[in-house]
């Protein structure tokens, strides 16, 4: 009777632990057809955008003004990429990891100088250049307030100019067809969207895949140790 | 076990392997293969061996899906956690997901 109680109460408690197992495998089926949606949107995504950017191409291509196409031609092969990914994890939680786009255009790069610039000068006082040791012939002391935004102005010019050349439309000429210009945002909205997606997507279905495989062996022992 | 975030930190470019519609501009050490007709099949399967094995910098492999048919096996075969390879279509080729690696893993998992 004793005998019949405790293996009644064993076969109870394995069919929790199975139960238990089988929920776990439910969500990570969830969690993978999540991650699976994700990588098909991104998907679709860069179909649209890369055909957006050939149709963009095409069309600038249409009426070029020197009769040359716009391809590898006019490659400057001492160009660095503006585009680059960073691996990190998920959270502070998590050991799994994500792709991150990071833009090294220096444009990027001003923006985020101008605003540690305007920082800077807000928390320190402007600095008044001292007057001329001699007066002006007309007698009056003109005091020139220059501040540092102004060298900074200055400097502006030059940054604008570096920003500008490390664009690729550059090697293109000057005066540049929309089109074109468009095609480039078509190629960048790929890069920094639907393929960040997709790598990550992948990573995602790459990790749970493996615990599902995990869980699955778990369960079939589960139920082989029932039977 | 998973190795620490300083395995990957290299890791930060994108490669491609596509036709010359695809290709990007390239860095001083080449991110990129430009395949046309003549291009060998060996000569892919040493680019993509080289982007996703040897060098440790490169993120994400891009590769034209009608290109990653011809090293097939490779593409399928390749199970490590980083690169991460993507097939993208072309402008002549269309995205056909019976082909693509991934969606074979999948339906592998579902035990179609």
């Amino acid at each position: 009777m004793a005998a019949e109680t405790a293996s009644t109460e064993a076969r109870a408690g394995s069919s929790s632990g199975l139960t238990q197992l089988l929920d776990q495998l439910d969500r990570l089926w969830v969690e993978y057809l999540t991650f699976l949606d994700q990588y098909q949107a991104a998907q679709g995504n860069l179909k649209k955008q890369l055909s957006a950017g050939h149709f963009s191409l095409t069309q600038a291509n249409f009426k070029p003004p020197n009769r040359r196409p716009y391809g590898q031609d006019y490659y400057d092969n001492r160009m660095k990429a503006s585009r680059r990914y960073k691996i990190a994890p998920q959270d502070q939680t998590s050991l799994s990891m994500r792709f991150k786009v990071i833009d090294t255009t220096s444009s990027a790069k001003l923006a985020e100088s101008a605003e540690s610039a305007e920082k800077d000068a807000a928390s320190e006082p402007q600095q008044q250049p001292s007057p001329p040791s001699t007066p002006t012939p007309d007698g009056h002391e003109n005091l020139e307030k220059s501040t540092p935004t102004a060298e900074a102005n200055a400097e502006e010019p030059a940054e604008d100019a570096t920003a500008s050349s490390h664009d690729p439309l550059r090697w293109f000429g000057i005066l540049l067809p929309r089109e074109l210009r468009s095609a480039q945002t078509s190629f960048c909205t790929v890069i920094e969207g639907p393929v960040e997606s997709a790598a990550n997507a992948i990573r995602g279905m790459r990790e749970t895949e493996a615990k599902i495989s995990k869980l699955r062996k778990a369960v079939r022992k589960v139920e082989k140790a029932e039977n | 076990m998973a190795l620490p975030q300083s395995a990957y930190a290299a890791r930060e470019f994108l490669a491609v392997i596509g036709d010359e519609h695809v290709t990007d501009p390239p860095d001083s050490q080449k991110n990129y293969l430009v395949v046309d007709q003549k291009t060998e099949v060996s000569t892919i399967e040493g680019a993509f061996d080289a982007f996703t094995k040897q060098r440790k910098d490169i993120a994400i492999v891009l590769i034209n899906q009608h290109i990653a048919d011809k090293i097939r096996g490779t593409v399928d075969g390749f199970g490590e956690a980083f690169p991460a390879v993507l097939e993208i279509p072309s402008k002549d080729h269309p995205y056909d997901p019976e082909k693509d690696s991934v969606m074979k893993r999948v339906r592998k998992l579902f035990g179609e």
